[in-house]
């Protein structure tokens, strides 16, 4: 992984048309600016995993699975 | 009374005003903006989240409560003024809100639930 050092205010480059901009930083939080051409998708890791979690979740479950889960819940006090 | 053809219960009857709105519908199916809970005193404490749209699509889902009961929620202040809540408290599971977890099934039968991710 390559590391970078920026101050508020500062950017990077990635590639030749992604622009990250260092807009605010606070003890816990870093705001980013993006300037992207619009076919490049940008999107919260989190979101992207919840969406593959989502798709998982979507499919049809075997009764066998659902009646084990029932198992372990009935066993928390 | 409308009715909801669902994956798992046959035709079910619901109450229109019981219906969960996702205005900007779940990730991964961004066009499913309606659903309806099901539950089921022996599939107790398992929630099914049943898409009004599409009979195919039901999430099992159980309260984060369930799941572990001192979970803290850490909701932004946009996530709270979009649900119309307090904004200077998160907001207390099983009076202000529910929070339900997605289930995921792995190839093993195993089940995971997602307690990250927050929308926006």
């Amino acid at each position: 992984m390559l590391v970078i050092r920026r101050r508020s205010g500062e950017s990077l480059l990635i590639g030749g048309d992604v622009e990250l901009e260092i807009l605010d930083i606070s003890a816990s939080h870093v705001k980013l600016g993006i300037s992207a051409p619009p076919e490049v998708t940008v999107l919260r890791k989190e979101i992207h995993l919840t969406t593959q979690q989502n798709r998982t979740a979507s499919r049809a479950v075997p009764e066998a699975a659902v009646a084990r889960l029932l198992g372990t819940f009935k066993k928390i006090p | 009374m409308p009715h909801v053809q669902t994956r798992d219960f046959g035709l079910l009857e619901y109450d229109p005003h019981a219906a969960l709105q996702f205005p900007r519908g779940l990730p991964g199916f961004e066009d499913q903006d309606r659903f309806v809970l099901i539950e089921q005193e022996e599939l107790a404490p398992v929630v099914f989240l049943q898409s009004v749209k599409t009979p195919d699509l039901c999430f099992l889902t159980v309260p984060i409560s369930a799941i572990d009961p001192h979970y803290e929620m850490g909701m932004t202040t946009e996530d709270l003024a979009l649900l119309a809540l307090d904004e200077s408290r998160q907001p207390a599971s099983g009076a202000n809100v529910l929070w339900l977890s997605i289930l995921s099934a792995a190839a093993n039968g195993r089940f995971t639930a997602n307690l990250l991710a927050r929308w926006w």
